[in-house]
């Protein structure tokens, strides 16, 4: 894979609707340099609730999560250690032979804000990005919509005629998202039995009367430890 | 009682109302973290809970001036009665008003609708507070009733608060808040602030009264009591606001306030298997009511409008069911209404007369909007959908937002009534051709097509919000 180096955005832009990539709205001119794009920062984020049992299960349950909305000129104040989704304030559409990488802005990465951990975009993607930002700092730091915070790099990839075939239809967890998405996971008993595991252990909880959380360790009731 | 039991229940009394007051305004809290509001929403907050703060600093001091003489007593009483009754009227917009967050109302739509209507004369103020309501309907609160109220409460804790006049209170049925298309129908209700504003019933009334002059000529029966005379007008006068806010919601978002209509009255279900109109199942969509003309009456005079604007010709083309159904009311005759509640012979009469009026309602409607119009920018706006329909549904089918084009070798940001107008036929038509585009493509999957339909209106939802930010390049 080689990096593109679009001399300005129509480079790789300038192409039919299908073959071209999309970003929405258009970043401004500034924002382009020779091997990037700068991204902004988007007025959703989810702020994670402390779960009603002490750990989370990789299953295919949705995660409790508040959603908020913060408005242009307002912030959003994320305390040290802390962690909120948030999401690119640009839509991006990638056609089928490029793949891209979000990148945190060095600027902010130096105030110790990390805003992406599953930072590859496939070829085909659609959507605002989806940013898992974490204040590793020992400061709260206010985040503005609008900010720049990100950078987006695409890179070529080669797919065949058949690969590019099964990227063109829309399919996956997250498509087209326009603001920040609980993740979903596929059933944790189906993922592992493919590993050969049928009964995956999972800490039952005696003090909880919570139903969905006994019916849950029902579901996944353990063979008991020999 | 004696002075002193006077006294003490006067305390008593005093306390209560105070934690009534404070009860009722605990919600309007405004700090500046989360849930966010509008303006306007958040200035109808903060005057709520000023009058709340007011009317508790009166209250902290109304037994000190408890008076010995019994007829003194009465008057206190009846002040706190007063209050009472005031934030008894109050209590009703808090929670409707609280409730509205910014992700709880469509707030870039309302935005699209201020911006439109501010264009037109005296009106470049006016602002809008979009509250939720339980009842599965839009509505408009006349202004004069909350400021009525405050005005009331005014007067008797010795306080003046101006509400601020440009704002409108509009509801929204607060489980339709996600449901972009739907709430096109916003521009009804804010209609209906503007025709009270502009005193637009002026200039109509003399056209009532010809109307029924000439609809009930000659004379009238004169068995007829003066209470049944005295409604005839009130009756029209009702039906020509609704039409003219049907019309003024045509003039601000096209098309797509007239598929909204057809959705809101459920009228998909008059057509008939074979595409005509089901005449059993439309026959009471043929019916007057005493506050609203027939929505069948409705929908043809809005699509009159769209065909005299030149909208018809754009949209026509369009596979969905609802421009079926506008093609369907086109040429509606007046015979086909009837108004029953009135005996017989009344009922086509009043309708008649109404049929008179329909023109200079017309003629308001347009006077009022003449600056929204700007000179040809009605026409630039149809001949930009026009070129940009197809492109803007080809984002869509290919699950991309509209609001940057890449279209003849440059960037263009269409306009938002045209993406608008361009995304809700989308909606109605291309769904399937999107879904066709996925990995599950079972048309029957009614999930999957909630899901998409959804998508659809996220995405025009965030078209609407990109092209209203100001710098962005494109065009």
């Amino acid at each position: 894979m080689k990096q593109p180096r679009p001399d300005k955005r129509q480079h790789i832009v300038d192409r039919d609707f299908d073959a071209g990539v999309v970003i929405t709205p258009m970043p401004l001119n500034e924002d382009w340099s020779d091997d990037a794009v700068n991204l902004r920062l988007g007025n959703h984020f989810l702020l994670p609730q402390s779960p009603p049992q002490p750990f989370i299960v990789l299953d295919d349950v949705k995660l409790d999560q508040t959603r908020v909305h913060v408005p242009w000129g307002e912030y959003l104040v994320l305390p040290p250690h802390h962690t909120v989704l948030g999401s690119t304030l640009e839509f991006i559409k990638l056609p089928l032979d490029l793949a891209g990488q979000i990148l945190t802005r060095s600027s902010i990465a130096r105030t110790f804000i990390i805003i992406e951990t599953a930072p590859w975009i496939h070829p085909g993607y659609r959507g605002c990005l989806t940013l898992e930002i974490a204040n590793v700092s020992n400061t709260p730091v206010l985040l503005h919509p609008g900010i720049a915070i990100g950078q987006l790099l695409l890179l070529t990839v080669d797919l065949n005629d058949e690969e590019k075939q099964e990227r063109e239809t829309l399919k996956g967890s997250y498509i087209g998202p326009t603001f920040p998405e609980a993740p979903t996971f596929k059933s944790l008993r189906e993922q592992l039995q493919k590993v050969g595991v049928d009964h995956p252990k999972v800490p039952t909880l005696p003090w909880s009367s919570d139903d969905a959380t006994a019916e849950r360790a029902k579901a996944t009731t353990l063979a008991p430890v020999k | 009682m004696n002075g002193d039991e006077r006294s003490r229940a006067l305390l008593h009394d005093t306390a209560a109302c105070y934690r009534f007051v404070k009860s009722t305004s605990a919600a309007c809290r405004l700090n500046s973290g989360f849930p966010s509001y509008s303006d306007p929403t958040r200035k109808l907050i903060a005057h709520i809970r000023d009058l709340s703060l007011s009317t508790q600093d009166f209250l902290q001091t109304f037994p000190s001036q408890n008076p010995d003489d019994p007829a003194k007593y009465r008057s206190k009483r009846e002040q706190l009665w007063l209050i009472r009754a005031a934030w008894k009227s109050l209590h009703f917009y808090v929670q409707p008003a609280v409730d509205a967050n910014t992700l709880n109302v469509p707030t870039e739509l309302v935005q699209l609708l201020t911006q439109r209507v501010r264009a037109i004369d005296n009106c470049e103020s006016l602002e809008f507070a979009v509250i939720h309501t339980d009842k599965l309907n839009y509505f408009q609160f006349p202004p004069g009733d909350f400021q009525q109220t405050v005005i009331d409460l005014g007067d008797v804790v010795s306080a003046k608060w101006a509400f601020p006049p440009d704002l409108g209170l509009i509801a929204l049925p607060h489980s339709q808040a996600q449901h972009l298309f739907l709430n096109g129908l916003l521009a009804h209700e804010i209609g209906h602030f503007v025709f009270a504003k502009l005193n637009c019933f002026d200039r109509i009334t003399a056209a009532i009264s010809e109307g029924l002059r000439a609809a009930f000529a000659p004379p009238i029966d004169t068995a007829l009591n003066a209470t049944q005379l005295q409604q005839f007008p009130e009756v029209l006068q009702d039906w020509a606001e609704e039409l003219f806010c049907d019309l003024f919601g045509v003039y601000l978002l096209g098309p797509s306030f007239v598929l909204a209509s057809i959705e809101l009255f459920d009228l998909p279900n008059i057509l008939a298997a074979d595409g005509t109109m089901d005449a059993r199942a439309a026959g009471s969509q043929f019916k007057f009511e005493w506050s609203h003309p027939a929505r069948l009456f409705r929908l043809s005079r809005q699509t009159a409008l769209l065909e005299s604007l030149g909208w018809w010709n754009a949209i026509s083309e369009n596979g969905s069911h609802h421009i079926r159904i506008m093609d369907l009311c086109r040429n509606l005759r007046q015979g086909s209404f009837s108004y029953e509640e009135v005996v017989a012979p009344l009922g086509s009469k009043i309708i008649d007369a109404f049929f008179r009026t329909v023109e200079s309602i017309e003629a308001e409607v347009a006077r009022v909007t003449e600056k929204l119009r700007n000179g040809d920018g009605r026409a630039r706006e149809i001949a930009e959908f026009v070129e940009l329909k197809d492109v803007i549904s080809t984002y869509l089918c290919q699950a991309v937002i509209p609001s940057t084009l890449f279209v003849g070798n440059e960037f263009r940001k269409p306009s938002a009534i045209v993406l608008l107008n361009a995304a809700h036929l989308f909606y109605l038509s291309g769904i399937e051709d999107l879904m066709s585009n996925s990995d599950k493509p079972d048309l029957s999957d009614i999930r999957q097509r909630d899901i998409w339909m959804e998508r659809v209106e996220n995405w025009t939802t965030k078209g609407l919000e990109d092209i209203a930010l100001p710098n962005e390049r494109g065009g």
